[in-house]
């Protein structure tokens, strides 16, 4: 039997790495994601997880030995944010070029300086090159559901999967969760059988040197795996929504129907947007929400289907994308993205960007509707417009 | 280039269908030779330990160490002798400076070296056979004047390098002041008759009761032999310069110690002052306290500067000896012909002298008595020159030599106490194996100072047998086992070392005969006692092995290439597949790798 508590979103990842009978733990602490591990690290002392917890001495770390785990057929997991995800770089790319299905819950936080541990993108999808999957959360039941969905995605495709939300919004406030029954889950989530694993009465060489010769159809065959993802990702939600009673996809369409607009957000943000939409709505406003899910791979033909073919052909003329992060020189990350997936589509509506709630600053239903305003009061895009800038 | 023509080849995929979805080996990863991206190659090499650095006689303590950990105890024993003739004797007498050198000093105390040599010298005892002549007999001869630990060491190595020794020695039993100076609490006379019977058994021939007593002997014996060792010590005590010293009742503390040995009985009565701060004085001390009298030993200057060894002088307060510092005699006291006590001086420390230590200043209107019923003096110890022939120069005491003890005279050598050195049984030990083979040197017509290049240890001027055997003939008893290992004469400091391996631990002690035990009947057993087994084994184990291989697999664990192989004894480097990273070498708890530039190939 499920069980609902009221959880904070780092408790909701810890039980959802429980319920996924995670074998290998290896993760270094750091602000906002320490209550994942130390929750884990209990849960395992109490012997309620048969899982070997590695302490390790960074998050580099921490992400070898996930990766030795997962090669040697272990389901393995760890955690980190901001600055450990940067110092984990080099390996996120052995992780995801060595087509190891690790979980890696990320809580998003600024990057310094200026020192901040408050929420910010900007940490995991500056990652968005090294061939991970990555799923972004509103609620703290998206997490542990996402935790779970995540191995089972992982292992299908054989790629490793980044599941992120934002510090603080989500990672320290407490919501009502429903924790589904572990029998359950393991009905969901068989246990981890790789195909090629570290076996000495098998032994092969893993990660060796590969030349021109064959290095870029291992790109092609990843690349394959990264396409079939998008799928795959449907097909275990549909599973999970059979199983679990709840649905996901790789993006969602709030208030739609009848839009003009649509407010293209990720992460938390998306709760204080149907705030908002609710109260233009109320107004006469014809405003709906595209509410990204999926970043990697991107889900470029989803987006193309959802704003093209509304209601029977009905067309978006623009959309406002909400970028709780920045590229410099580039602008928002998830906007250029966009921009990218519609070009040359002939229906496509006017993409206008904003930054907002950069490094913490929060996000109000204010915030949201002052974006609003000036998408819906100018004709043309022209520059990215900060929202509630000091200037 | 057999190699080169049978290197594997990479699989060929036709279609990335074939291929796996992971990059993994499907076929022998064994084309991909990394060997040919490295710029450093590491090698296996032994280093000088900073122990075998310290020791006069260069013993490579590190490897009878190592021997006699696996059990293997004659083994240890052939490899301590190479250097040193007798561990028994000088695992009881040496003041040991190698344990100065130790480096495990820094982590916990020094091995306790001297307890394991007396240990290994015991464990061999009466049974083990003579040491063996490294080479056939040279038809060769040579006279040693003196049986004390200089002349000893010269004829046992001189033997072993295949020449003819005549050992002469004017008292009725060999071993000089190893037998008349030493007292038997520190090194038993059974211990020392022993080693001395297995020098006569390898063949050298002790001529007793037959000194060199003047110098036309001397010169005799060099017409009639290759070559001359002389080796006659130090043996007249130094007068002490006071009114009043010739009385009875006065006497040199070496003679009161050397009547043990020949027999002859003082009654020193129940008082006994001793003059002086050296060996001899404390030996002479704690001779007198054993037979029952109350003894104080004065001394001129401070307990820092007195050169006798610490571990004496501390035994020696143990055992009831009084020392009063800062006191200088100034006249025997005479009572009916017979010294009653002495006048003396205070003194304080003024400027430093040339010895360096600070120079005692008499205290005016100090003086103070001391009664007595027996004084020995104790101040040092002279040479008797009477034997030397004038051609051969004398500079402040000392016999003037050249390089390892030649003499003027190029057939005539001198070491030990004659000749300018530290007087120690260490020392003598040293130069009597630096003069053998400086004489087996000009017996083959071999430049000595190029042979010293090749076998000094460090920047030490002292000598090794092993590294002068393997210039001798190609290889060494008992240098590296393994002949593709590089012998290096760098000396392992602690820094050199990967600390990381090693864990603090403190020395264990020698077992010493309780103070109640030393002064009863038992007087004269010796004082330290021979260790057990487990006590033994445990300071064995404490050893770093410094600069040598132990065979702890670090470099074959480490190793990120698997390009390390164990082998039966030692270890392979595939440089087909080293990369250089140096992780083995850096890994090596004990410096025995080093890392070198990979030559050019032309």
């Amino acid at each position: 039997m499920s069980k609902k508590e009221v959880l904070m979103g780092n408790h909701a990842t810890s039980y959802g790495v429980q319920l996924a009978r995670t074998q290998v733990i290896a993760a270094y602490p750091i602000t906002p994601q320490t209550q994942i591990v130390e929750e884990l690290s209990e849960i395992c002392a109490r012997g309620d997880l048969d899982a070997k917890f590695i302490k390790v001495e960074s998050e580099h770390s921490a992400m070898a030995a996930t990766i030795a785990a997962s090669k040697a057929g272990a389901r393995a997991f760890t955690a980190t944010s901001s600055q450990g995800l940067a110092l984990m770089h080099e390996l996120l790319f052995w992780a995801a070029y060595g087509r190891c299905p690790i979980v890696l819950c990320n809580v998003n936080r600024a990057m310094a300086p200026g020192w901040s541990i408050w929420s910010d993108q900007t940490d995991s999808l500056a990652q968005r090159d090294t061939g991970w999957i990555q799923i972004y959360c509103e609620t703290n039941q998206e997490v542990l559901d996402n935790m779970i969905m995540a191995f089972k995605l992982a292992e299908t495709v054989n790629l490793p999967v980044m599941v992120v939300y934002d510090a603080f919004i989500l990672s320290h406030t407490y919501e009502p969760v429903e924790i589904p029954d572990i029998s359950e889950v393991d009905k969901f989530l068989p246990p981890f059988k790789p195909k090629y694993k570290l076996d000495p009465s098998a032994p092969y060489t893993f990660d060796p040197l590969c030349t021109p010769d064959n290095y870029m159809e291992f790109r092609h065959i990843m690349e394959e795996a990264h396409e079939g993802t998008k799928k795959a990702y449907l097909d275990v939600a549909k599973d999970f929504s059979k199983r679990f009673k709840r649905k996901y996809g790789i993006l969602e369409l709030i208030d739609a129907e009848d839009a003009d607009i649509l407010l293209v957000t990720s992460g938390s943000m998306t709760s204080t947007t149907r705030v908002a939409v609710q109260q233009l709505r109320k107004q006469g406003e014809k405003v709906g929400i595209c509410k990204l899910r999926m970043f990697r791979p991107f889900p470029t033909e989803a987006l193309k289907d959802a704003i093209g073919n509304l209601n029977g052909g009905h067309r978006i003329e623009k959309i406002a994308v909400l970028d709780r992060n920045i590229s410099h020189g580039g602008g928002g990350i998830w906007s250029k993205e966009i921009k990218g997936a519609l070009f040359g589509m002939s229906t496509a509506p006017k993409v206008f960007s904003y930054h907002l709630g950069l490094g913490g600053r929060d996000i109000t239903p204010d915030t949201i509707k002052e974006a609003y305003e000036h998408v819906k009061n100018n004709d043309q895009p022209k520059e990215t417009v900060w929202i509630g800038l000091k200037r | 280039m057999s190699q080169e023509q049978n290197r594997p080849k990479p699989i060929k995929y036709n279609s990335a269908t074939e291929m796996p979805y992971c990059d993994l080996s499907q076929a022998t990863m064994e084309w991909n030779q990394t060997g040919t991206w490295r710029y450093l190659r590491p090698s296996y090499v032994e280093r000088t330990p900073s122990c075998q650095a310290a020791c006069p006689t260069s013993n490579d303590i590190e490897k009878w160490i190592k021997l006699f950990e696996k059990g293997e105890i004659e083994a240890a024993w052939g490899a301590a002798t190479i250097e040193n003739p007798f561990p028994a004797i000088m695992g009881r007498v040496c003041f040991h400076p190698c344990m100065d050198g130790c480096n495990r000093g820094e982590l916990g105390g020094s091995v306790n070296i001297n307890m394991l040599e007396r240990a290994l010298g015991d464990a061999v005892g009466e049974k083990l056979p003579v040491a063996t002549p490294f080479f056939e007999k040279s038809g060769k001869s040579v006279a040693i004047i003196g049986s004390g630990p200089a002349g000893l060491a010269c004829a046992y190595h001189l033997t072993r390098l295949g020449h003819k020794v005549t050992v002469f020695e004017r008292e009725k039993k060999a071993g000089g002041m190893l037998r008349y100076g030493i007292p038997a609490y520190r090194l038993s006379k059974d211990v020392l008759d022993r080693e001395i019977e297995r020098l006569s058994r390898m063949g050298v021939e002790f001529k007793l009761d037959s000194g060199v007593r003047d110098a036309t002997k001397m010169q005799e014996l060099k017409q009639d032999y290759n070559a001359v060792f002389v080796a006659i010590g130090a043996q007249k005590s130094r007068p002490l310069g006071i009114p009043d010293e010739k009385t009875t009742g006065v006497m040199s503390g070496l003679d009161f110690l050397r009547s043990f040995e020949t027999g002859r009985k003082h009654n020193i009565g129940n008082r006994v002052l001793v003059i002086g701060g050296g060996n001899t004085a404390v030996d002479a001390a704690r001779t007198a306290k054993r037979l029952g009298a109350e003894v104080t030993i004065l001394y001129r200057r401070s307990r820092a500067e007195m050169p006798a060894s610490e571990e004496e002088i501390q035994a020696a307060e143990d055992e009831g000896v009084r020392i009063e510092m800062l006191i200088a005699p100034k006249r025997v006291i005479v009572k009916s012909g017979h010294a009653a006590g002495l006048e003396c001086q205070r003194m304080e420390l003024g400027e430093p002298d040339e010895s360096g230590r600070r120079r005692p200043v008499p205290v005016e209107g100090s003086e103070i008595t001391f009664e007595s019923t027996t004084i020995l003096s104790a101040i040092g110890e002279q040479i008797e020159t009477n034997i030397i022939p004038s051609s051969l120069r004398f500079d402040n005491g000392a016999l003037v030599t050249k390089s390892c003890g030649q003499t003027e005279w190029n057939s005539v050598f001198a070491g030990g106490d004659i000749i300018e050195q530290p007087r120690t049984v260490v020392d003598a030990l040293c130069a009597g194996k630096k003069s053998s083979i400086a004489i087996d040197c000009l017996l083959h017509g071999d430049n000595l100072d190029k042979v010293l290049d090749k076998i000094q240890i460090g920047d030490t001027e002292y000598v090794s047998m092993a590294r002068y055997l393997q210039h001798r003939t190609g290889n060494s008893p008992i240098l590296s086992t393994n002949s593709e290992t590089e012998l290096l004469n760098e000396i392992v400091r602690f820094e050199d070392l990967n600390a990381a391996y090693f864990t603090k631990s403190s020395p264990n002690e020698s077992p010493t005969l309780p103070v109640k035990d030393r002064l009863n009947g038992k007087s004269f057993e010796e004082v330290h006692t021979s260790p057990s087994e487990e006590l033994r084994n445990d300071e064995l184990s404490r050893c770093f092995h410094c600069g040598r291989c132990t065979e702890c697999d670090n470099c074959f664990i480490y190793c990120p290439d698997v390009a390390i192989a164990k082998k039966q004894s030692g270890f392979d480097i595939d440089l087909y597949y080293c990369k250089g990273c140096g992780v083995c070498s850096f890994e090596c708890p004990r410096a025995a790798m080093k890392m070198s530039e990979e030559p050019t190939e032309l």
